[in-house]
Formats: structure tokens, C-alpha cells, sequence
């Protein structure tokens, strides 16, 4: 059974203004990439996976099971977590309440947050701080964190980079591509930064003007060429 | 001296009281970032039910019951069928709309039952103990009783439950929780009924000396947001040490300068902490990165 389906979705801000349509691909595990220019749709993609925009069209399959009709809060209990674009982690919260809040949210247990906080051993450190007090990078490590003790099966994550240095980029793609490499949750990655696409997917779906027009294998050095060339202007 | 040991007791006791209608006030300020003022309506809503029951010969302790669980109720319906809604609009479209209701539930009052002043029971009239020169009664101590173990049970409530630290993400950041699946209506809802049954709660030992009309218990009003501005609009222990803090210098101005300087010492002391201290005395500045 394939670990998440999209066919051919559609979705909008508004009903009767599609931002994106006909989009459609397969995750089974590790990570899929999708790279556009802003503007392109992808921050509206990821929040019509989670739920926080309403399907148009189309379907979301989770393990077979079609999650399209679910609220955020359904899907996150059904396995799909999000990284929010911007990272919005609680501020006046500390770091250890953000953690058990999703958790909770989710109607897991609490055992996950030990096991991340052994992972991203800054976030035991910084335990009873609050998350406002935390750098950028740190603060990013939190929100995936955060999704990842809800113990989902796929996480969306909308730019992860977006306002990070690129030592806190070096940092993300290393964390991210430890938790891939434990096998246990598929990733779906919107991203404009090139290095952590081709560090952590196996392919990158192109996106211009809410459609797919074509995909690209991170296996493939003419791909990982091509994904530069037309996307970074390098 | 005896004065000034009478001002110090009965500040306290009626301090306590000011602190619970402040923490009612911080209650849904912590899940929807704006005051409720429509507390002291509610308030006065529940004590008609429970003066109702108490005519037809229901005990006092299941009065009170009522009272606090139709004041509870009636903060869950105004805040989930209109307030909650309304903050779509912004916040203080929403804050505004408690007054709305506040003053509907006057005009419903005056033009459905009598207005005129009644009397409202209390807990007991009769002399519990001694405090120095000052006599306290049963209700006096009751009261006080009532208030530090509610104070207890909701700082805990707040500071360790998974709903209470799901309260204050919600208020944190209303879209973080949306995504992370957290019901935010459900929480301001939950916020509401609690707010409302702290009212009630307060209507209880206040209504017996103001005696109860549509609009005696909003003085609850004017002494919960005191306490809330002097203490800090998400501290509980802020509103409770305000609270005193109010309760005895209220008294003692009455006592010492005039009974007529009470509100004006009052609004002194509430401007002199919005100087020195806009988050008051316990609230915490929101941290924010530039």
C-alpha cells in the first residue's frame, strides 16, 4: 500500500479561485520534493494536504485511506503532520510545552518527546526556555519536532529554510536526514533551496503557476543539473 | 489600632473575593486575548435562578450549586454561539460584543422581573471565629475558603494540565494550534464556562452585600478588572495578590481619608502600575524576536 496518494488535486484560498490543480504523485518512503518560485502554490499544496484548506478536488489517499474530507485535527490523529511555513512554534510556551501540546493534540503518548529530545539534543537543553527565546535554527528544529511526536506516517514541511543561515540550513538537512534515514515517517518537502532537495529526495516535482510540469530524480546528475539550472540560476 | 486591624481582615476577605472575579476575568483572557465584560450579567442571571430555588425552599449549599452551574452554563452559550463566532471580525469586535450582551441581559432583566433590590442569602450570618478586634462570620470565612482553594486548583489547572497548557498555545498562536490540531473553539468554549461558573461564584458572597438588581453584581466588574490590570491579564497569582492588595487599601482609604476616595485611590493606584509596570505586577512581557 502506498504511504500517500495525491490525484489529481485541487485547491484554493477560495472556492471558485483554484491556486493549484491536477496535482498528483506517490510517496511511499523517504522524500518527495516539490520546488517553485514563490507564488507557485506550494505553501497552499502543503495546507491542503494538512487540512488547513479545504480539497476542491481531487483525493488524498493515506495508507489507501481517503483523508481529503478530515479536519487538520482528524488528519493529524490519521498520521499527517505539519511544519508550517514561517515555523510558528508556540513563543511564550516553553520549549518542553510545545512538544507536549502536539502531543497531546494528537492523542498520542508522551514517550516520543524523550526520544527527540535525545535527537536534537539542544531542544533537552533548552528544555524550560521559552520558544521565543530560541535562534532561528533552533526554533525550526522545535516546529518539526513538534511534528514529529505526533507520530505521523507523512509530514509536510512548507520551507523549512526560508530565513536561516546556511550553517542552520547545513544543520537541518543533517537532523532531517537522520530521521528519514530511521525509516519511519515519509516527507514532503516544498522547499526553493536547492542543497536540502538534493540532500534528502529521491525526486523533486517541478511547480509553476499552481500545475506540476515535470519531476525530476535526485539520482540523475543531469536532473540535479537541470534542478540548479532552471530553479537557482546558477 | 483596632482600625487599622479591621481595615487589614476585612480587606483580605473582600480582597479574596475582588482576586476571584479577577481570575475569572484572566480565565478567558488566557484563551482569547480580550476581558469578558458581560462576567457580572452572567453573574446576576444565575443568582435570579438561585433566589428562585431558594424561595421554593431549596438548602442553601444546593442553591449555591446551581448558581455556579447555570452561571457556567449561561458563559458557555454567550461564548460559543456569539463571542467565539464574532472574532472572526477581530478581537475587539469580540470584546465589544460582551458589553452587547452584558447590557441585553439588563434590558431582558428589567423588562421580564422586578428590578427592585432583594435581599440575597448568604452562606451563614452567624459568628464563625475571632480575628483580633474583628468578628468573622460564617460566610466570611466560607468565602475565603472557597476562594484559596479555587486559586489553588486553577494555578495547578493552568501551570500542569494538558488542557490548561493547550489554553495558553491557543492563545499563543491561534493559526500553530489550528495546524498541530488543536481545537481552539472547543478551548475558548471550555474557557467560557469556567469564567462563567467563577462569576457565579463570586455573585455568591458578593449579592448578599449589595444585595441583587440587574446591575448591583457588576461592581464585581470594576473590581475583577482592577485586580487584572494591577496584577497582570494572564497571572493568577497576580490576581490574587492584587486582589488583596486592592481589598486593603480600599479599606483602609475608607477607613482613614474618606469612604468617598475608595474608587478614586483605587484608579491612583491602577494608573501608577500602568506607568511603572504596563504588564502588572506578576504578567509577563510577551517575548518577541526583532
Amino acid at each position: 500500500m502506498t504511504t500517500l496518494s495525491v490525484i489529481d488535486l485541487q485547491g484554493g484560498y477560495r472556492e471558485s479561485v483554484p491556486v493549484f490543480s491536477e496535482v498528483g504523485f506517490e510517496l511511499d518512503r523517504g522524500a518527495i520534493g516539490v520546488i517553485g518560485r514563490n507564488g507557485a502554490g506550494k505553501t497552499c499544496l502543503a495546507q491542503t494536504l494538512s487540512g488547513a484548506l479545504t480539497t476542491t478536488n481531487g483525493s488524498i489517499l493515506l495508507g489507501g485511506r481517503a483523508v481529503e474530507h478530515l479536519s487538520p485535527r482528524a488528519r493529524v490523529s490519521a498520521g499527517i503532520s505539519l511544519v508550517p511555513e514561517g515555523r510558528l512554534i508556540f513563543g511564550q510556551l516553553t520549549v518542553r510545552e510545545n512538544l507536549e501540546v502536539a502531543v497531546h493534540a494528537a492523542g498520542r503518548g508522551e514517550k516520543r518527546i524523550a526520544a527527540m529530545e535525545e535527537q536534537f539534543p539542544i531542544l533537552g537543553h533548552k528544555r524550560s526556555m521559552r520558544g521565543a527565546s530560541l535562534s532561528g535554527g533552533e526554533q525550526q528544529l522545535l516546529a518539526i519536532a513538534r511534528a514529529l511526536v505526533q507520530e505521523p506516517t507523512v509530514v509536510i514541511l512548507d520551507e523549512p529554510s526560508l530565513g536561516l543561515s546556511p550553517i542552520a540550513v547545513d544543520n537541518l538537512t543533517v537532523a532531517l536526514r537522520q530521521v528519514l534515514d530511521e525509516g519511519e515517517v515519509a516527507m514532503v518537502l516544498m522547499e526553493q533551496n536547492g542543497e536540502l532537495l538534493t540532500g534528502l529526495c529521491h525526486s523533486v516535482l517541478l511547480m509553476d503557476q499552481g500545475a506540476i510540469t515535470g519531476t525530476l530524480d535526485m539520482g540523475d546528475p543531469a536532473d540535479q543539473d537541470k534542478l540548479f539550472e532552471s530553479y537557482l540560476g546558477v | 489600632m483596632d482600625l487599622f486591624l479591621t481595615c487589614i481582615v476585612t480587606g483580605v476577605t473582600f480582597g479574596l473575593i475582588y482576586a476571584l472575579a479577577g481570575v475569572g476575568l484572566v480565565t478567558i483572557f488566557r484563551t482569547s486575548g480580550y476581558v469578558s465584560f458581560a462576567q457580572g450579567d452572567i453573574a446576576a442571571v444565575a443568582l435570579y435562578i438561585g433566589i428562585a430555588a431558594y424561595t421554593a425552599d431549596v438548602p442553601y449549599p444546593l442553591m449555591a450549586l446551581i448558581v455556579v452551574g447555570a452561571a457556567g452554563l449561561i458563559g458557555g452559550l454567550i461564548g460559543g454561539l456569539i463571542v467565539i463566532p464574532l472574532e472572526r471580525h477581530g478581537l475587539l469586535t469580540a470584546a465589544l460584543a460582551t458589553i452587547g450582551v452584558g447590557l441585553t441581559i439588563q434590558g431582558i432583566e428589567n423588562v421580564t422581573i422586578n428590578p427592585e433590590p432583594r435581599a440575597f442569602p448568604s452562606a451563614g450570618s452567624r459568628a464563625a471565629f475571632d480575628v483580633g478586634p474583628v468578628t468573622l462570620s460564617v460566610a466570611d470565612v466560607t468565602a475565603a475558603v472557597v476562594c484559596i482553594g479555587l486559586f489553588i486548583a486553577l494555578a495547578l489547572f493552568f501551570r500542569l494540565s494538558r488542557t490548561g497548557t493547550a489554553m495558553r498555545a491557543a492563545n499563543d498562536n491561534a493559526e500553530a494550534a489550528r495546524h498541530i490540531g488543536l481545537s481552539a473553539y472547543r478551548l475558548k468554549g471550555l474557557s467560557w464556562v469556567l469564567g462563567g461558573a467563577l462569576a457565579g461564584v463570586c455573585g455568591l458572597f458578593v449579592a448578599p452585600a449589595y444585595s441583587l438588581s440587574p446591575t448591583s453584581v457588576n461592581a464585581l466588574l470594576v473590581f475583577g478588572f482592577a485586580t487584572v490590570v494591577l496584577g497582570g491579564f494572564d497571572s493568577v497569582l497576580g490576581a490574587l495578590l492584587s486582589g488583596l492588595i486592592i481589598g486593603i487599601s480600599t479599606n483602609l482609604i475608607a477607613a482613614y481619608v474618606a469612604p468617598g476616595a475608595v474608587n478614586f485611590g483605587m484608579y491612583v493606584l491602577l494608573l501608577g502600575m500602568l506607568l511603572v509596570r504596563p504588564y502588572g505586577l506578576l504578567g509577563q512581557r510577551p517575548l518577541e524576536r526583532v
